[in-house]
């Protein structure tokens, strides 16, 4: 396999790709009001915790039952799991909009969303 | 039949390395301002020398391989998230040599197949767990898959040599 290091084509590929990740940060919703932590076991809500609330909360979940979830001071956190690899634990605590953790073996994820407000001023019949 | 058997020598040997480059990401510690789960893939380097040099069955072998010891080393989930990655980016690896060919550099072949990559791990880890809610690290996998694949697409570029002379070891017998 000839080939170059780097042609003009893969500056282009990349200027492309760099767009579409600077356009969907854009795109983000970035309001930090009313902040509620979803917590989702093999594809269904099983909790959710009101973060701005500070609500303090210790969920237990996961496939083998030994995934534990705290909330504390508006943060919520994987503290601990049985799983190998740790990926969940290590990504540390969520506090704003969009944050996000998951622990594919234990079919556990915890997603922060804002509150979905509708923006309607007024309906006129 | 001398030239089939070498061949399979050969695959072998690329399959052991590309498991051996993998084991050597995972002794790596965990670099803090990298997120979560996000690896610099240096086992790409071969399956990319595989379908560029000795051909695309070649380099779906190795992929199929390494996600069979994933299997047996990491289980399951692990094994789903390797075969839907490798299978993904292998595959556009292959189209990029296929339709780009000298177009594309090592680079543009790298970043392609890293993109694709994540992609199709994300694809699986939304099958595993029944949401969406993973759609939201894509931005983030996008980005380090472009700084990876930059990575690994020179690293190519600079062992390429010495991988041309060990698979003509296997020629010359």
């Amino acid at each position: 396999m000839e080939r170059k290091l780097i042609t003009k084509n893969d500056i282009l590929l990349i200027v492309a790709i760099v767009l579409i990740i600077v356009i969907s940060f854009v795109f983000k919703n970035i309001s930090n009001e009313n902040l509620t932590a979803e917590i989702y076991f093999d594809g269904k809500i099983t909790d959710t915790v009101n973060l701005s609330a500070k609500e303090e909360k210790k969920i237990v979940t996961g496939e083998n039952g030994k995934t534990i979830i705290e909330a504390k001071d508006g943060k919520i956190y994987f503290s601990s799991s049985c799983c190998k690899d740790k990926v969940c634990v290590r990504s540390g605590e969520l506090e704003k909009n969009g944050d996000f953790a998951s622990c594919l073996p234990e079919k556990v994820i915890v997603k922060v969303i804002g509150e979905k407000k509708e923006q309607i001023d007024a309906i006129v019949y | 039949m001398k030239t089939k058997t070498q061949k399979i020598a050969l695959t072998g040997v690329l399959a052991a390395q590309a498991l051996a480059l993998s084991f050597l990401e995972n002794l790596l510690p965990a670099l803090p301002f990298l997120p979560p789960g996000v690896k610099l893939g240096l086992s790409n380097i071969v399956t990319m020398f595989c379908a560029g040099s000795l051909g695309f069955t070649t380099a779906f072998c190795v992929t199929v391989i390494k996600s069979l010891f994933v299997f047996l080393t990491r289980g399951a989930t692990a094994f789903f998230m390797s075969l839907g990655g490798g299978l993904l980016s292998t595959l556009a690896m292959c189209l990029m040599i296929k339709f780009v060919k000298n177009k594309s550099g090592y680079v543009g072949v790298a970043v392609a197949s890293s993109v694709c990559h994540n992609f199709g791990q994300l694809a699986v880890s939304i099958i595993i767990t029944k949401t969406t809610a993973m759609l939201s690290y894509a931005p983030v996998l996008l980005l380090s898959a472009v700084i990876m694949g930059f990575i690994t697409g020179t690293v190519l570029k600079l062992v390429m040599p010495l991988l041309i002379k060990q698979s003509k070891h296997f020629k010359s017998l």
